[in-house]
C-alpha cells in the first residue's frame, strides 16, 4: 500500500480534487480506501477542532491489551519484589495490600508492622522537622534583616527632627559669638566721653 | 646725721637692686625681688606718673614706625603701627594696619577715627586714642588711675633691643588685672605691656617687634593727612537713654559708664540693652537680653584676658564682656538689677 492511492482521497477532502475527477476518486473507492477516508477526515476534523477524538473502543482495548502483555512480560522478568518492580507493574498497590495482609497476618508481622508505622511516622515526622527547619531558617533572618533598616531609619530621623530646631547649645553659642563680636565693635567705637555713639547697629536705624 | 644715713640706705638699696637684676628675662621673678622694696617710697610713684607722662608725649608728638604683635592666649595678631606729628598743623596723624591683609585699617586725624573695611563703606567717630592695644588712658592724664591702681617702679630691661623701663599698674584691690607696661627708655614709647594676673602670671600681652624712629614726619604720613575721611556721626543718643532702666548695684572702683543704648548686636541682630563701662585700662560690656529658652547659667568662658560671663536674673540675661578676671564680671552680671 502506497501513499499513492490515497492522494485522491487526501485531495478530495482538503477540496482540491477537480469536478472531472470527483466522480472517478468516489467511485475507485475501495475497503481499504474508505478505512483511509475515514481516517483522513477524523484527522483534519481534529486538525481544524472540529471534532473531539473519540478512540474506538476496540481501539483502545488493543492497546491496552498489548500494554498488559508487555508489562506482565516485564515483571515476570525481574522476579523480585523491589519497590521499583512493583511500582513499575501496573498492578502494584494490589500487589502491596497483598503482601501486607499476608505480613500483617503472621505473628512477628503484627508488631514489626506496628513499629513500621511507627517509624514511618518517625520519618514523616524527621522529614517534616527536616524540611520545616530551614524554612524557619528562611522566615527567621528576614525579619532580623528587615528590623535593621528600621532600626537605622529611625535614628535619623530622630537627628533630622534634633537638626530642623536649632539646640539650646547652638542657641548660646551663636548668641556668645555675637556678643564677643559686638563687644570688639563696641570698643572700636567708644571713646572716653559719653555723648558718643557709633551710628551703626542703632535700633532706629 | 640722719639725712646721710637716709641717704646711705637708698644708695645701697638702689646697688642692691641693680645688682640683684642684671638681665632677668622672668618677669615673674623680677617683681618678686622687688616687689618689697617698692611699695614704700612716694618718689617712686612720681617716678611712675613720669614715665608715664613720658609714654603720653611719646604717644603723641613721635614720628615712629613700628610693628605690633598682640598675643592673647593661643592666638596672635600683628600690626603696622604708624605715627606722625605734624607740627605745623598742630595735627596728629595715626594709621593701624594688620599685617595679614582683609582687616579694618585704621586712621586717625587728631580726634576723627576712620575705619577702612574692605567691601564696607567707611565710617567716623570721635575719639581722642584708638583702642586696639594702646589703653587709652596713655593718651590722657595716668594721675586718674590714681583712685583704683598704684604705680610701681620697677626695673629697666632689655626689649627688642632697647632699653626699657617697666612700669607696674596694679589693682589695689583686684578687682582688675594688673596692667604692665615697659616704656623704651629713649622714645619713650611703649615696647611692651602685659595684663598679669594676681599670682604673677603674664595672660595676655602686646610686643613690639621693630620700632623705626622719624626726625621729621614721614611722607607716607603727610598723605594720609591730605586723605578725605568722612567725618562722624553727630547722631546722640539721648533719645534713647530712656530705654535703659538698668542699675549696676557694683562695679569695681574706678569704672565709668562711656556710652548705654539699646541696639542690634552685630551678627545676630539680636536686641540688647547694652552699657559700656570703663576705666582708662580696660573696657567693660554689659548686655541684657531676653532670656533664652535654655542654657546652663553662668556660662563662664576666657580667652586670654578677656572674660565672657552670661547670667540668668529674673526674666533677662545679663552678659558681661572684658578683660577682667572672670570672678569679677560675675560678680558684675550677678549686681545688674531692674531700677
Amino acid at each position: 500500500m502506497t501513499n499513492k492511492n490515497f492522494e485522491s482521497i487526501s485531495a478530495l477532502l482538503d477540496d482540491e480534487v477537480k469536478a472531472s475527477e470527483l466522480q472517478s476518486v468516489v467511485g475507485e473507492i475501495e475497503t481499504e480506501q474508505k478505512e483511509a477516508f475515514s481516517r483522513y477526515s477524523l484527522i483534519g476534523d481534529v486538525m481544524r477542532n472540529e471534532q473531539e477524538l473519540v478512540s474506538d473502543s476496540s481501539f483502545a482495548d488493543s492497546i491496552q491489551a498489548a500494554i498488559a502483555n508487555i508489562e506482565l512480560d516485564s515483571v515476570e522478568q525481574k522476579a523480585d519484589d523491589t519497590l521499583v518492580s512493583i511500582a513499575s507493574h501496573p498492578k502494584w498497590h494490589q500487589r502491596v495490600k497483598q503482601k501486607l495482609t499476608q505480613f500483617g497476618q503472621s505473628s512477628t508481622g503484627r508488631g514489626m508492622s506496628q513499629m513500621a508505622i511507627a517509624a514511618s511516622v518517625a520519618l514523616v515526622a524527621v522529614v517534616g522537622v527536616s524540611n520545616m527547619t530551614p524554612q524557619q531558617d528562611d522566615s527567621m533572618p528576614t525579619p532580623v534583616i528587615s528590623t535593621v533598616p528600621l532600626v537605622d531609619g529611625l535614628s535619623p530621623v530622630s537627628t533630622d527632627g534634633l537638626k530642623a530646631k536649632p539646640s539650646a547649645d547652638q542657641v548660646t553659642q551663636s548668641r556668645i559669638n555675637a556678643l564677643m563680636a559686638d563687644h570688639n565693635q563696641q570698643l572700636r567705637a567708644a571713646d572716653d566721653k559719653e555723648d558718643e555713639d557709633e551710628e551703626k547697629d542703632n535700633i532706629d536705624n | 646725721m640722719n639725712v646721710r644715713a637716709s641717704k646711705f640706705c637708698k644708695v645701697l638699696f638702689l646697688t642692691i637692686l641693680f645688682v640683684s637684676i642684671p638681665t632677668i628675662a622672668d618677669d615673674k621673678i623680677e617683681s618678686d625681688k622687688t616687689s618689697q622694696s617698692e611699695k614704700e617710697p612716694l618718689v617712686e610713684k612720681v617716678n611712675a606718673v613720669f614715665w608715664l607722662n613720658k609714654l603720653k608725649k611719646a604717644l603723641t608728638t613721635t614720628n615712629f614706625d613700628a610693628g605690633i604683635v598682640t598675643i592673647r592666649g593661643d592666638k596672635t595678631e600683628s600690626f603696622q603701627w604708624a605715627h606722625g606729628w605734624i607740627a605745623n598743623n598742630n595735627l596728629e596723624v595715626e594709621r593701624i594696619s594688620p599685617l595679614i591683609g582683609g582687616g579694618i585699617v585704621t586712621v586717625r586725624k587728631g580726634d576723627n577715627i576712620s575705619f577702612l573695611e574692605p567691601n564696607k563703606e567707611t565710617y567716623s567717630v570721635q575719639g581722642k586714642s584708638i583702642r586696639n592695644f594702646i589703653p587709652p588712658v596713655f593718651y590722657k592724664d595716668a594721675a586718674e588711675l590714681v583712685d583704683s591702681y598704684q604705680f610701681v617702679l620697677v626695673s629697666k630691661s632689655q626689649i627688642t633691643g632697647r632699653s626699657a623701663q617697666l612700669i607696674r599698674i596694679e589693682s589695689m584691690d583686684n578687682t582688675t588685672y594688673n596692667y604692665w607696661v615697659w616704656i623704651d627708655v629713649l622714645s619713650g614709647l611703649p615696647l611692651r605691656l602685659a595684663f598679669v594676673n594676681n599670682t604673677g602670671e603674664v595672660i595676655e600681652q602686646v610686643l613690639m617687634t621693630h620700632l623705626t624712629l622719624h626726625a621729621e614726619v614721614h611722607p607716607d604720613m603727610l598723605k594720609l593727612a591730605e586723605l578725605e575721611l568722612p567725618s562722624p556721626a553727630t547722631t546722640g543718643l539721648a533719645h534713647k537713654q530712656e530705654t535703659n532702666n538698668w542699675q549696676m548695684t557694683w562695679l569695681p572702683k574706678g569704672f565709668q559708664l562711656l556710652k548705654s543704648d539699646r541696639h542690634h548686636v552685630s551678627i545676630s541682630r539680636e536686641v540688647s540693652d547694652y552699657y559700656l563701662y570703663g576705666d582708662g585700662l580696660t573696657e567693660i560690656s554689659i548686655y541684657i537680653q531676653r532670656p533664652l529658652d535654655s542654657f546652663n547659667s553662668p556660662i563662664v568662658l576666657q580667652d586670654g584676658a578677656t572674660s565672657f560671663v552670661m547670667v540668668r536674673a529674673d526674666g533677662f540675661d545679663v552678659t558681661v564682656v572684658g578683660k577682667i578676671p572672670p570672678e569679677v564680671a560675675y560678680n558684675i552680671a550677678k549686681s545688674v538689677q531692674r531700677s
